[in-house]
């Protein structure tokens, strides 16, 4: 596979995010990235540019937990979390939105954005701090998050992940399968969040 | 000493007869990888099929054609095939544990006919069947356990060698290659969904023809023959009865999937750790159970 | 008819309670759990010791609620049942099932399955004998609710369907109006993204036996109540449970509500036509029906 990460901002300062030659993949169906290393700075935009199947979205679920990692390290500011369970990676400040099924479609709006900051403190607040940052989502908390167009489910995905507030946001081509013109919105989003000093890595 | 011989000889033709519906078990779920949860059923196809066709008339029963024996048994082992044939091709497409689930109700489905359709199946009085073959022409009830026997093993080899021809053949390997990795399967060309179908139907034939032995054996078939239990004691032999003994097989099921999943009668061949359950909650769940 | 289906709905609301835990099991951790059903004769037969120490300890307790047969210790011991049968579910996932997914696939969860199943009702039987048994000897007298058609109905009959509807909503509320709720049914939805999303898996399938196991036990006890206690009680619902459960769709909390209602109902209508030795395979025929015109059920959605 070859990956070619471009920051935007200049790694200047210790990375965020560090993956040092990450091998991942137990499905004999599943591409397996192998030896990938990049360093993400505070508050960049990564984007990883491959052909289909070449492994991108493997890399990125073993860096998020989901698929087990069998050689490598992956270092969050200077912490190894290398492997441990998803569940535990939103604290520890890492989030990731999956690209198909990344919101619980028999779940309401607002169900879909409670669950996630459920250990989070400061609850109601981040909750209410979401729903200003996304209004679409405030008009329709009530709707069962199945209903919601393509570019609004996706907003939904994104705002579950910013709930706990994380370092790095993971993204798995996030404009697949949007109108030209969501895919824009969500894009622009990503980028507004580098702003807020969030690191972004997403895989197109 | 011919008691003790008779006593060894009647021991071994019921073991020699359910070890053939061991056989089909092995293709179903050590070959194939497919769990059939209502064996009784396909065994009592067998069964009732041949006693019914093979048996004498008796009034107000159905039955009693009196067919010549193998025809009977023939018959019997059909309609076990059929009955597989018929919830194979329901459930074989759909999640694996399906399978499971409608050969169970099979079971319990055919256990409440025997035990009320008097007319067919006699009831819980069961049905009497019919003079063994040969047992009058061999005449001394000794020499004629020994020649039963006989007929049970060679049976059961010919089973056997068959079922061996049959897994080493390519074929064999085609089923073993859909248990291992469906979509690898069908990317050569195979088609599981047929696959697993042939192969459930010969299974169930198998114990159909355990059955229809088993009938013969005893010329007489009633529903507490076909007990659900007699699934497990395909396993473990029959030995001691009451609580205890099926406490004891429960034990063997769940000791024998904790320690040595790969089976009673593992392949020769390596057998790799399933991993079919990648990047399901399942294997998501037991690693978590496992990272502290 | 109208004595057939006022039954049937009895029979239903236990199926139902019962195939709540089954189906989230059956899609959580993706087997088919043979052993579900003895939960209920595990509750049904807790509550049965309970009752007999609790009413020993305090003859108080011994009354019974009239018109109900139910006592105050048979109340109390329905409750403890509950909490042991929870306890029971998750020791059994500890010892059995949560081995045999670290390294084993499905299937032999199914098999295994079988065999605690053959391990829980065989030591329930050794335990308490093969005979059948009631909580109670009182003789409950049925209210003739109509003669034509005739419709006799137990004041016991009336406290299970009500005590089951009011656990439904209680677990309904807990579903929909809490976070908890919200996990659950995230995790029945898609266990692997309810762990992106912070839910600790682990910690929901402990959650998914204790719920299981505390509703299986309140049906089992109810089944008991309107009934009889017999080491067969929980073989007996296997089937009915599978049929609730494939009928509402695997996974599916409320379908297994919805599907066990048909399951009891059609069992109960089927004495009309057929005689009562037949009535074990209408499930059966219901799972057959489903598969043949909805494969994932009539809520389900298709998953391979």
């Amino acid at each position: 596979m070859t990956a070619s990460a471009t920051s935007s901002a200049t790694a200047a300062a210790a990375p965020v995010l560090e993956v040092a030659g990450l091998e991942a993949g137990y499905a004999r169906d599943l591409p397996i990235p192998q030896a990938i290393s990049l360093r993400l700075a505070r508050g960049s935009l990564t984007a990883i540019i491959g052909p289909n199947g070449a492994g991108k979205s493997t890399l990125i679920k073993a860096i998020a937990g989901v698929v087990p990692v069998s050689a490598g390290r992956v270092t969050l500011a200077g912490r190894d979390i290398t492997g441990i369970r998803p569940d535990r990676m939103g604290p520890m400040g890492l989030a990731y939105v999956p690209q198909t099924d990344n919101v619980f479609q028999t779940l309401t709006v607002a169900e879909n954005l409670a669950l996630a900051p459920r250990r989070t403190a400061g609850r109601a607040a981040r909750l209410a701090e979401l729903y200003a940052l996304f209004p679409p989502l405030a008009a329709k908390k009530a709707d069962r998050a199945g209903s919601p167009s393509g570019g609004q489910r996706q907003m939904l995905a994104v705002a579950m992940a910013l709930a706990q507030r994380p370092a790095v946001l993971l993204m798995d081509e996030p404009s697949a399968g949007l109108s030209p013109k969501a895919a824009g919105a969500v894009l622009d989003l990503a980028r507004s969040l580098t702003g807020q000093g969030v690191s972004v890595l997403l895989v197109e | 000493m011919i008691g003790v011989i008779s006593y060894l000889a009647f021991f071994a033709t019921m073991a020699g007869i359910l070890a053939i519906a061991v056989l089909g078990l092995n293709l179903q779920w050590g070959t194939t990888g497919l769990f059939n949860g209502g064996v009784v059923a396909f065994f009592g196809a067998g069964a009732y099929g041949t006693m019914i066709l093979g048996g004498r008339p008796e009034p107000g029963q159905f039955g009693g054609f009196e067919a010549p024996f193998l025809l009977a048994v023939a018959g019997g082992v059909g309609l076990a095939g059929l009955v597989a044939w018929a919830v194979g091709l329901l459930t074989l497409r759909l999640r694996h544990d399906y399978l499971a689930i409608a050969t169970f109700g099979v079971a319990v489905a055919f256990e409440s006919v025997t035990r009320n359709a008097e007319w067919l199946t006699g009831g819980a009085k069961g049905l009497r069947g019919f003079p063994r073959p040969f047992e009058a022409a061999v005449g001394d009830p000794f020499l004629y356990g020994l020649l039963f026997l006989g007929a049970v093993l060679e049976a059961l080899g010919l089973a056997w060698w068959g079922l061996e021809r049959l897994t080493a053949s390519p074929y064999g390997r085609a089923l073993r290659a859909i248990r291992e990795d469906e979509e690898a399967a069908r990317a050569i060309g195979k088609n599981p969904a047929r696959l697993r179908l042939q192969a459930f139907v010969v299974g169930a034939m198998l114990m159909g023809v355990s059955g229809a032995l088993y009938a013969t054996f005893y010329a007489f078939i009633r529903p507490q023959d076909l007990a659900p239990i007699l699934t497990f004691q395909l396993w473990a032999m029959q030995l001691y009865t009451g609580s205890i003994q099926y406490i004891l097989i429960g034990l063997v099921i769940v000791l024998m999937l904790l320690w040595r999943p790969e089976g009673l009668l593992p392949e020769r061949i390596g057998r790799r750790t399933p991993n079919r359950t990648a990047g399901t909650a399942a294997a998501t769940a037991s690693k978590e159970a496992t990272t502290p | 008819m109208i004595q057939n289906l006022a039954d049937g709905i009895l029979t239903g609301s236990v199926i139902s309670l019962g195939a709540i835990g089954l189906t989230l099991i059956m899609h959580v951790l993706r087997f088919a759990n043979f052993s579900y059903a003895e939960l209920l004769g595990i509750g049904a037969y807790a509550a049965l010791v309970f009752d007999r120490l609790l009413s020993a300890l305090a003859p108080a307790l011994a009354a019974a609620f009239r018109p109900l047969t139910l006592t105050g210790s048979l109340a109390l011991a329905t409750v403890l049942a509950m909490a042991l049968t929870g306890a029971s579910a998750v020791a059994i996932d500890r010892m059995v099932f949560r081995r045999i997914r670290a390294r084993a696939d499905p299937l032999s969860m199914v098999f295994a399955s079988f065999g605690v199943a053959l391990i829980v009702r065989n030591l329930i039987t050794l335990a308490f004998g093969h005979r059948a048994q009631l909580y109670s000897n009182d003789i409950a007298f049925a209210e003739v609710v109509s003669r034509d058609p005739m419709l006799l109905i137990k004041p016991g009959q009336v406290f299970v369907l009500v005590a089951a509807v009011v656990l439904m909503l209680a677990l309904h509320l807990i579903l929909t109006r809490t976070t908890f709720g919200f996990a659950l049914r995230a995790v029945a939805e898609n266990p692997t993204l309810a762990q992106v999303a912070g839910v600790r898996l682990a910690a929901m399938v402990t959650a998914i036996w204790l719920i299981g196991g505390a509703l299986s036990a309140a049906a089992g006890v109810f089944y008991a109540l309107t009934n009889h206690l017999s080491p067969a009680l929980g073989h007996n619902f296997v089937l009915p449970l599978f049929a609730a459960t494939i009928a509402g769709g695997i996974g599916s909390v409320y379908g297994a509500v919805a599907g066990g209602f048909p399951v009891g109902i059609a069992s109960g209508l089927s004495l009309m036509i057929l005689p009562s030795g037949y009535t074990p395979a209408m499930p059966f025929l219901i799972i057959l029906a489903v598969l043949l015109v909805r494969p994932h059920g009539l809520f389900g959605e298709a998953r391979a």
